[in-house]
């Protein structure tokens, strides 16, 4: 039987491997910075919530998708900010202003702007695409059947090239 | 543009991000162990508050000093309320055990549509509910109401008209419109996520 206090710190390490999955999904979901970590902290919460339940029958980048996913696309933002609790790191947060500024980094939010314009089925689907998943894990984040992952991919990237072109014009 | 640029600046912001985020373990361990309440789901905390429907309902009855007379106005009235009452709470009941059944490690399609599916439970029991509430109500009335004066003068039958005329009219809209359309609307929802599960 794994001790509360053991429990915690596999708990932290995993999180500590994988916040970027986090704040990649929270960041697509979202619409202001104060939303965005709203959104970090439900994620983490109902990881820890599921955390004790989670039996290792499938991978633990899976788990984490399925529920950051989930709780992205079920929440409703509140108003009330909570306390900060990661440093979506010093140099993150600025580097977020950065991002928007400096031309070679543009390009993340212009692709996060694309990202935004599809439904939350489709965002979900090519986030899980350019992380690098295959179809296979797709459709088992998912629960798409692998046939209509590949599919709603090629359409997807379709839109998304379009979107970018005319972004990058603009 | 092609994909493949877009490709490698994500990859590019994927390694940027693994390297600049940091923890900060000791305030996210507070958080975790400080805000139990935090830990359940909006869906869960509309569920369990419309649990409470009993205790608010008596809390009421207490504060506004509500007298009861046992008489045959009482058993009747009773006869219609609490059958109607212990129905609708039932339902509240099962729905919040259904909601505490949300599992967000499942794949993103199931609990799309058991969300789906939630809905459209509260949608029916709403529904029902809306047509058992007039008989509640007059069972309610008949529990409290010691003896029915009855007078057919203008001035006590137009409160009464304008109470039924406001709840047919609010039956009407609810069912024509916004029911109606949000039923049609979840069933589209399910086809759909059940053709995409379907390879």
């Amino acid at each position: 039987m794994m001790t509360d206090n053991r429990q915690e710190e596999q708990f932290l390490d995993i999180l500590e491997k994988n916040i970027g999955i986090i704040i990649k999904i929270a960041r697509a979901y979202s619409k202001t910075v104060h939303d965005k970590e709203d959104l970090i902290n439900d994620i983490t919460l109902e990881l820890w919530k599921s955390f004790g339940r989670f039996k290792g029958d499938s991978k633990i980048s899976t788990w984490i998708y399925r529920v950051a996913l989930n709780t992205s696309m079920n929440s409703r933002r509140k108003k009330e900010k909570d306390k900060l609790f990661f440093l979506d790191d010093l140099k993150q947060v600025e580097s977020q202003s950065w991002i928007i500024e400096q031309p070679d980094s543009s390009h993340s939010e212009i692709l996060y702007q694309c990202i935004d314009e599809l439904n939350q089925l489709n965002k979900a689907i090519i986030l899980l695409y350019l992380d690098g998943n295959s179809y296979d894990e797709i459709s088992d984040i998912t629960g798409v059947s692998k046939t209509n992952v590949g599919t709603r991919i090629n359409r997807i990237k379709e839109q998304i090239r379009n979107l970018a072109t005319i972004k990058i014009e603009e | 543009m092609e994909l493949l640029e877009l490709q490698n600046m994500w990859q590019e912001y994927d390694k940027r991000l693994s390297e600049n985020t940091r923890l900060n373990k000791e305030i996210l361990r507070l958080m975790l162990l400080s805000k139990p309440q935090k830990k359940l789901n909006w869906i869960q905390i509309k569920a369990g508050l419309s649990t409470l429907s009993p205790i608010v309902f008596v809390t009421l009855l207490l504060v506004l000093d509500v007298q009861f007379k046992i008489s045959t106005y009482f058993y009747i009235g009773l006869g219609l309320f609490l059958p109607i009452y212990a129905i609708t709470y039932f339902w509240d009941i099962r729905y919040f055990n259904l909601t505490r059944d949300i599992n967000f490690s499942m794949p993103v399609l199931s609990i799309k549509k058991t969300i789906a599916e939630l809905e459209k439970y509260k949608i029916k029991t709403t529904r029902i509910r809306y047509l058992l509430m007039p008989i509640a109500i007059i069972g309610f009335l008949l529990m409290i109401i010691h003896s029915i004066p009855i007078s057919f003068n203008f001035v006590s039958l137009l409160p009464l008209f304008l109470i039924i005329l406001v709840f047919i009219s609010s039956m009407y809209f609810t069912f024509k419109y916004s029911i109606y359309e949000r039923f049609k609307m979840l069933n589209k929802d399910i086809d759909e996520i059940e053709q995409l599960e379907k390879e």
